[in-house]
């Protein structure tokens, strides 16, 4: 379970988070919506330790991040590897192939052999919809392939969550609803995640809970049917509006 | 990477071996008695007909200096041991106990003897001026001023260069050369008026310069004496008694009309060595063979075929060099700039403080200090040690600089990407920024590869010899400057094509736009 309290940060002199509560029961997903700036990014990251923040406590299955300077190395090892997180700009490691890139942190962080690994790797790639490019390397696959393949890389950690960062965003809609069609079986299939998304469709399938940032706060969080169908905030209705285009 | 670690340990193992075969070395008469071998220092670079590269072996060195160590050697009862150096630096190396006495065309000057212990005179010489045959110029009238100035060419820092200085300063401009051979060439070729040369070597090149003549009587008479370290008077004295033997049983005379150097002016050493020779002092020497001149100019292929060999040797030292130093450099340039950019702050200003020191002083400068300075206080690398040291940690700034760039250049994202994967900070760097950073880093650290090759040139300060100090020698032995200048240059190509040509395809095989496996 992760749950986030009161967390607030500030960057450049400039509010990027003021006081946002946030918690995620095990098997269930939540999503994160807001316009470009509200602090989707900045939130992911700090749950992921990849920031430091001014205020608050994260806690994610059983480790606890405090304010101030980053948490010491065992620590945030142990975060890392109870939560993944699929960037939004795929940062999949250009130099090896798409096999490599998933083996990869299995072999060197948890010790596994490679051939396991690699078994694994496979199994997932197919899961994925990926079979046969096992040894391409990833400037020749499509954007929504790599994504798809970075969620893969994610998922071989065996995460109890995954940071998902606007994952079609990045993407034509066709290769978006792959990518999504892969979410929601991962849903579906009961992997605890949180989704900062603009497709609202798939935040009303799979999200449990809804949360809205504007400009750093949360301004509206509640269920899908709550949240898109009767937004108390009218900056929520705008957000929706964008969203459905 | 196991070949990695062997290669660093054999590396290692070489380095210590160096150091201590180089431990043992000079010291005072005793020392060389219970070594067996006197150490003199010369520069066979100076050429004929003091030291210089024999003909028929141009790795071996011959001369009458070459035979008057032997003799002094054979008197002192040891073996002679010719250890090559540059002239100007003579006296350094024997500072740095590297060599025992100095013996090339040194003369008696006051200064030198404040700083080192002189020996007796073992050769008289004088100044002689040569000019182009058929110009009626001479001391006299060159010492009138003239427009544009008139020049005439000395060796640097040689009594010709002082007395040119003194005398003609104002109204002939002195042109200042390295090698005594220049000098007469450029007057033949008419880009000099005169030079002012030493007896010994108008004597041993008047083949050579047949356009050349001497006018006047020699000047300046000076002596060349021997020179061994500052309070070694004992072994000065034994060489001194060692000429005396040597003169008083008419063996110098014998070595010196072999390479016709004996003249009248050398009567004085009778009264100098205080022993009469015990050769009738005019005594026709009518069967005596002809005296040993520098062989005829040699052109053409003959050129190839008699020193290809010699220089592929030489070529030799300089791959030996590179391939030393260069690993060393890239390891040292990688540690530098790691510390750079993730060391502890306090680690940062030195590092770019190394760096800054070592890209804005001339690597000869380094070198020099490495190899002269750390014997004063006790360590005494040897020169092969001190090259691969000096030229490694020069390269390792420059390659601590393409380091930095390259790290750089992986984006932070792929950095971010391998810790939230729970790798750490450590194994994000070696197998996902390092390897990234290799890629863009190899044309450039190949291109210093190909640029060390040639800075190893710079070693000959230090008295190593390879292919630009070989191809140096020998032009200035044999004057076919051109042909050696084309060998050498075809040497230099045929070491550095093939890296180029290597390092383009490994860049192509690592990019990964290309790479399809
Ligand atoms: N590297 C950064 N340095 C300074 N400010 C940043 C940086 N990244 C984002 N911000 C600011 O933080 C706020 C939140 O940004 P972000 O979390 O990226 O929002 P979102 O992901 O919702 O678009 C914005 O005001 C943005 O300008
Ligand atoms: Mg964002």
């Amino acid at each position: 379970m992760i749950a986030v309290r009161s967390l607030r940060k500030s960057r450049a002199g400039k509010d990027a988070l003021r006081g946002i509560d946030l918690e995620v029961a095990p098997g269930s997903v939540a999503a994160v919506i807001g316009s470009s700036g509200s602090g989707k990014t900045t939130l992911l990251r700090c749950i992921n330790g990849l920031e430091s923040f001014d205020d608050g406590v994260i806690d994610a299955f059983g480790t606890t991040l405090r304010p101030g300077r980053a948490a010491g190395h065992d620590e945030l090892a142990r975060l890392r590897r109870s939560v993944g997180m699929v960037f939004q700009g795929f940062h999949l490691f250009p130099h090896m192939h798409v096999l490599d890139n998933l083996t990869l942190a299995p072999r060197a962080v948890l010790g596994e052999r490679r051939d396991e690994a690699e078994t694994r790797g496979r199994a997932l790639l197919e899961r994925m919809g990926l079979s046969g490019r096992e040894k391409s390397m990833p400037h020749t696959l499509s954007g929504g392939q790599q994504q798809r393949v970075a969620i893969a890389r994610a998922m071989m950690m065996r995460p109890k969550a995954l940071l998902l960062d606007e994952p079609t965003s990045a993407l034509d809609p066709r290769h978006a609803l792959d990518v999504l069609a892969v979410l929601l079986e991962l849903a579906r299939d009961g992997q605890t995640m949180i989704v900062a998304t603009h497709a609202l469709s798939f935040a009303r399938k799979a999200a449990a809970r809804v949360h809205v940032l504007a400009d750093g706060e949360q301004i509206e969080c509640g269920s899908p049917d709550e949240v898109f169908d009767n937004p108390r905030h009218e900056a929520t209705r705008t957000i929706l509006d964008a969203a459905r285009g | 990477m196991r070949a990695v670690v062997r290669l660093v340990v054999a590396w290692f193992v070489f380095l210590s071996l160096s150091w201590v075969a180089r431990s043992a070395r000079a010291d005072d008469l005793d020392a060389i008695r219970a070594r067996g071998t006197l150490i003199w220092g010369a520069d066979q670079e100076g050429g004929g007909p003091y030291v210089y590269p024999r003909d028929d072996d141009p790795n071996v060195v011959t001369g009458f200096e070459v035979e008057l160590a032997s003799a002094i050697a054979r008197e002192l009862g040891v073996r002679a041991q010719f250890f090559q150096g540059n002239w100007d630096k003579l006296p350094d190396l024997l500072r740095t106990r590297e060599i025992d006495v100095v013996m090339n065309g040194y003369e008696l000057s006051a200064e030198r003897a404040a700083v080192m212990e002189a020996s007796k005179p073992y050769y008289v010489y004088g100044l002689q001026l040569l000019v182009r045959d058929g110009d009626s110029l001479d001391w006299a009238s060159l010492a009138k001023k003239k427009d544009p100035k008139r020049k005439i060419g000395v060796l640097v820092g040689s009594a010709a260069d002082t007395l040119s200085t003194n005398e003609l300063g104002d109204a002939v401009e002195v042109v200042r050369y390295e090698g005594n051979t220049d000098c007469m060439r450029e007057v033949e070729t008419k880009k000099l008026d005169a030079t002012l040369q030493d007896t010994p070597i108008v004597a041993f090149y008047s083949p050579r310069f047949p356009a050349l003549q001497a006018v006047g009587a020699p000047m300046a008479e000076g002596h060349y004496v021997l020179y061994g370290r500052k309070g070694e008077t004992r072994l000065i004295a034994a060489i001194d008694e060692a000429l005396a033997h040597l003169h008083e049983r008419g063996e110098l005379e014998t070595l010196y009309r072999k390479y016709g150097l004996w003249n009248d002016q050398q009567k004085a050493l009778d009264g100098l060595l205080g022993v009469k020779s015990r050769s009738a002092p005019d005594a026709p020497h009518a069967e005596e063979p002809p005296p040993i001149r520098a062989a005829p100019r040699k052109r053409g292929l003959a050129i190839l075929t008699e020193y290809g060999g010699v220089l592929l040797q030489s070529a030799g030292m300089t791959v030996l060099l590179s391939v030393l130093s260069f690993p060393l450099a890239i390891f040292l340039g990688l540690l530098v700039a790691l510390g750079r950019m993730y060391g502890p702050r306090w680690l940062k200003p030195i590092l770019a403080a190394y760096v800054e020191l070592l890209r804005g002083t001339p690597l000869m400068l380094q070198l020099y200090f490495i190899f002269f300075f750390l014997p004063e206080v006790g360590l005494r690398p040897s020169a092969m040690l001190t090259a691969v040291l000096g030229l490694a940690i020069n390269y390792s700034a420059y390659e601590s600089e393409i380091y930095r760039a390259g790290l750089s250049a992986v984006p932070e994202g792929q950095v971010e990407a391998a810790l939230s994967l729970g790798l750490s900070r450590w194994q994000a760097l070696r197998f996902v920024v390092l390897p990234q950073a290799t890629r863009v880093v190899i044309p450039p650290v190949v291109n210093d590869f190909v640029a060390l090759f040639k800075d190893t040139s710079v070693c000959s300060v230090i008295t190593i010899v390879e292919l630009t100090k070989r191809y140096s020698v020998l032009s200035m032995s044999t004057q076919a400057t051109i042909e050696l200048m084309i060998l050498t240059a075809i040497l230099y190509l045929a070491m550095s094509l093939p890296l180029s040509i290597a390092s383009r395809r490994l860049e192509a095989r690592l990019d990964p736009k290309r790479a399809q496996s």
